[in-house]
């Protein structure tokens, strides 16, 4: 047996081991050379600079940061599995030398191997990924293509990967003590500690975060309160404060917090001492300090890949709503004074809408545009054709009188507190020859979000006595139910009718902008879906790694106890509570994190999100229990198999 | 001439364990074994044993005092010349046989030689002899799951001598064998340090096992307490054994049901 058989051996032999390693890498691998598959798709790619490009193209870059931490994580697991074996190695006479070597042979050929499996698997799946995407972007169909750049990226970037990690497997496994390395490095035998000062931080650091990240919705609730929550708002670098000081109360929670709750529990004698709970909480106590860290990193991922999938399935979901608000009429032609094909142009939407056989209902306004001497822009409607609209949106008609004003809000999330033009109180025309008074304000958008800026309706009478005009405007407003349908249509007419002519003519319809919406968000959608999808399972690898690592150690501490007598249901019932903790406080941490994350999404958001948040919580609620199920079954299993009956 | 070449020499060797509290794990021991000797060490629990053997082994270097190991100190050498040293001059045994699970038996015995490079052929001669001496051809190509305690200790007896150390060592060898397997891998090592030569140093609770050494050595709380020769017989020694141990304090009832 030479020195290169013995490494191949060790991994042919121990599939047992090496398996989750193994198993994490391709499936890494296989994600990455996916979307690696789609980046240099030959459309995707000759759209060089586009937003599609760029959003692949970082998720490839995110994807690949989270394989190396996830790859360097699995590695670790698997090398402190072997702790035992490589002290024989060491203590036989190996030297540090022969044992990186050997760590690199190995990394080598399950690297190899992962590299070669990932990318068949990935070839197979992404017939399958270009079909989505190419659905996505509404392409009549992404062909499959031989990916042989795709398939050099992920061979070069994981490669260096591999050959990274082996880099730093010396560092991993502490040779220096072949006595610790025997005897797999006995932990429990630190004293704890923690600190009641960190601890309070924690909880006042997840506090402030929260409080943050909730402010914009406390608004106008107590003046003190305002005082602060403006100060807030204020303050620079809201969002680094924000995240920081919810990612650092995160690590103190479990570092400190949970600890110094645990050992307020030993306290209570009556509940300590009570039949197993004395097992399960001492021994939590050392289960939480040593994984402190990965727990950490299990929560912060979870909270992550949540935060994403309940974003993008928030935005998806609320798209329709959003082009709805947005343009509140399916088709809107503006046309100025100097355009001589007005009628025309008219009569062909109209034809063609005829022609396609859409109902349809159309609404004529006519808006002024004056330029007082301060530069300021405004635009005037009359009552009558204000009134015109508001009954095609089902809003309250007005009546104004001679000396009143209307003002109409140009953006979808109007804010009179923050939106100067709708604060003002009174308006001044023809350079203050008519002088109104404001008499309220308009509860939505008339034409499109960004049409007719600082717009103001007055009577019919004041309208007619209006003498200086910049511009004159006629815009024609298309009322479509089956407006869903006008895709076609839209880029007929598009074909006719141009984008528009500058200082002309230009139209805008709500189906054009509700299908880029929709593809980009569709495309978010399974960005981020994929990202949270890894992240999470990521995440609860990292979790089953440690079990796993932990086995060996927990096997003879229940042998031990049930040579004391301890039943095999009482051994049960501890395993399952400390898994059951590892499992879920982690996720229930995470999931009071997305929430106050959404609720930052929510204030750019016109729809409510909460529904949303509340489904991806309860999928993974889901994933989850099936997931902590069949690992505390199996791990009970596993020990079930040494215990004394 | 009769030549004493010494092998093994510890001088005012301490232990301390700790660092807030410190605890003194070994005191002042002084040792000397000649080459060719079969020496036991024994001792109540928590005496220090394990740790004494531990600094002779090269893994846990003492908190001051001097191992030197034929005429060498390895705490003295850097990294990799104290690997090569181990490879060629130090041979193991341990309670628990650390064999190499994903390795087989044969495999697992050539590994001193597989590290230092040898020739197939020679690792093959080598693997035939030492195989046939302790009688395990039949289980060299099993898994280390698929053999018995007492195979599993010949294995790892066979690995220990492959390579021809000149120092074997072992700690409770027979610890977890029934005394059948015992009495039989005690045979061996008693075979082995007389025909091939091999200097052994052995920790042992065995009365049984003990009575097999040339010598035993006791420590009680770290410190050097008694040592006794064996003389002609082995039955006499293991009588003196159990008297010394009685002297120890409670344990010597542990041993006496002890059969020979
Ligand atoms: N890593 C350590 N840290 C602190 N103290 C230790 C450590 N290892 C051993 N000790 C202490 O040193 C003393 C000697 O331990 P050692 O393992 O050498 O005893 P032993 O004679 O081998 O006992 P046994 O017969 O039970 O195996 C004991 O009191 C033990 O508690
Ligand atoms: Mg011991």
């Amino acid at each position: 047996m030479t020195f290169l058989q013995f490494a191949f051996n060790n991994v042919k032999r121990n599939t047992r081991v090496y398996l989750a390693y193994f198993l994490s890498s391709v499936f890494t691998i296989m994600v990455f050379f996916s979307f690696a598959v789609n980046l240099f798709h030959p459309v995707i790619a000759s759209k060089k600079g586009g937003a599609v490009e760029l959003i692949i193209g970082q998720t490839e870059v995110a994807i690949l940061v989270f394989s190396f931490l996830f790859v360097l994580i699995s590695v670790s697991a698997f090398l402190k599995v072997r702790s035992k074996e490589f002290g024989i190695l060491m203590i036989l006479g190996m030297t540090k030398k022969q044992l990186s070597w050997l760590v690199f042979i190995e990394n080598m050929i399950i690297g190899c191997l992962a590299i070669i499996v990932g990318i068949v698997l990935g070839l197979v799946f992404s017939k399958l990924f270009l079909m989505l995407l190419g659905n996505i972007l509404s392409y009549e169909s992404l062909s499959f293509y031989f990916p042989y750049k795709a398939i050099l990226l992920t061979t070069g970037f994981f490669t260096l990967i591999f050959l990274g990690i082996s880099a730093l497997t010396p560092f991993i496994i502490r040779t220096n003590s072949i006595k610790n390395l025997l005897h797999g490095a006995k932990r429990a035998n630190r004293e704890i500690r923690f600190s009641i000062f960190q601890s309070i931080a924690a909880v006042l650091l997840l506090g402030l975060g929260y409080f943050m990240a909730l402010s914009p919705q406390l608004y106008d609730i107590n003046p003190l309160l305002d005082k602060i929550i403006l100060f807030i708002e204020n303050a620079q670098y809201t969002e680094v404060i924000l995240t920081t000081s919810v990612v650092v109360g995160t690590y103190l929670f479990f570092s400190q917090l949970s600890i110094f709750v645990l050992s307020r529990l030993k306290r209570n004698r009556s509940f300590y001492m009570n039949k197993t709970n004395m097992l399960w909480i001492s021994d939590l106590i050392y289960r939480i300090r040593d994984n402190a860290r990965m727990l950490f990193l299990v929560t912060i991922l979870s909270a992550v890949a949540f935060t994403a999938i309940t974003g993008v399935y928030a935005l998806s979901s609320v798209v329709k709503d959003e082009s709805l608000k947005d343009n509140p009429f399916a088709l809107t032609y503006t046309s100025s004074s100097s355009n001589d094909n007005e009628q025309q142009h008219i009569n062909t939407i109209d034809e063609m809408l005829e022609s396609y056989g859409f109902k349809y209902e159309k609404y004529k306004s006519e808006i002024i545009k004056q330029v007082s001497k301060d530069n300021q822009v405004i635009h005037i409607i009359k009552q009558s054709d204000y009134n015109n609209r508001a009954s095609a949106l089902g809003l309250e008609q007005v009546a104004l009188d001679k000396e009143q004003a209307l003002l109409v809000p140009v953006y979808v999330r109007f804010d009179p507190k923050r939106d100067k033009t709708l604060s003002q109180k009174n308006i001044a025309l023809d350079n203050g020859e008519i002088n109104l008074e404001v008499a309220g304000i308009a509860p939505k958008v008339i034409f499109y979000s960004g049409l007719f800026p600082n717009l103001v309706v007055v009577n019919d009478e004041t309208y007619d006595k209006i003498t200086n005009i910049q511009e004159k405007y006629h815009s024609y407003s298309y009322d479509i139910p089956d407006w869903l349908n006008t895709l076609e249509v839209t880029e007929k007419l598009r074909a006719k009718l141009g984008v528009g002519e500058h200082g002309k003519y230009f139209w805008s319809t709500r189906i054009e902008g509700y299908n880029l919406e929709n593809q980009n968000k569709k495309l978010f959608l399974y960005v981020g879906f994929f990202l949270g999808a890894i992240f999470f399972l990521g995440a609860s690898s990292f979790l089953y790694f440690r079990l796993y690592t932990d086995l060996n150690q927990e096997k003879s501490k229940y042998i031990g106890m049930s040579k004391l007598g301890l039943s095999f249901e009482e051994m049960k019932k501890v395993a399952s509570i400390q898994i059951a903790v590892l499992f879920f406080v982690p996720y229930i941490l995470a999931s009071i994190h997305t929430y106050f994350a959404i609720s930052v999404l929510q204030t750019v958001l016109y729809s409510s999100v909460l529904n949303q948040f509340l489904v991806v919580i309860g999928v993974f609620l889901v994933l989850n229990i099936i997931y902590y199920v069949s690992v505390c079954s199996r791990y009970v299993n596993y020990l079930k198999r040494f215990i004394v009956q | 001439m009769y030549c004493k070449l010494e092998i093994l020499k510890l001088k005012h060797i301490f232990k301390i364990y700790g660092e807030k509290v410190q605890h003194c794990a070994l005191k002042d021991i002084n040792l000397s074994i000649e080459k060719g000797e079969f020496v036991g060490i024994m001792g109540p629990s928590g005496s220090g044993k394990t740790t004494l053997l531990n600094v002779i082994s090269t893994i846990d270097p003492p908190s001051s005092g001097e191992v030197l190991i034929n005429g060498e100190n390895p705490y003295k050498l850097d990294n990799s010349k104290l690997a090569f040293f181990r490879r060629k001059k130090l041979g193991f045994v341990f309670q628990d046989f650390n064999l190499i699970d994903t390795l087989t038996i044969g495999e697992n015995i050539v590994l001193p030689l597989t590290l230092d490079g040898a020739k197939v052929s020679t690792i093959d001669k080598k693997l035939k002899e030492v195989a046939s001496r302790l009688n395990i051809e039949s289980i060299l190509e099993k898994r280390t799951y698929e053999v018995s305690g007492g195979q599993a200790q010949r294995a790892a007896i066979a690995r220990a001598i492959i390579h021809s150390p000149l120092l074997l060592l072992a700690d409770e060898p027979t610890g977890n064998l029934d005394s059948k397997a015992a009495k039989d891998v005690m045979e061996l090592f008693e075979s082995i340090n007389r025909e091939v030569g091999v200097t052994t140093v052995m920790v042992t609770h065995d009365p049984m096992s003990a009575s097999y050494c040339h010598r035993v050595i006791f420590i009680k709380d770290g410190q050097f307490f008694n040592e006794i020769h064996r003389g002609e017989s082995r039955r006499k020694f293991y009588q003196q054994i159990i008297d010394v141990l009685s002297l120890l304090g409670g344990e010597a009832s542990d041993f006496s049901t002890v059969r020979l």
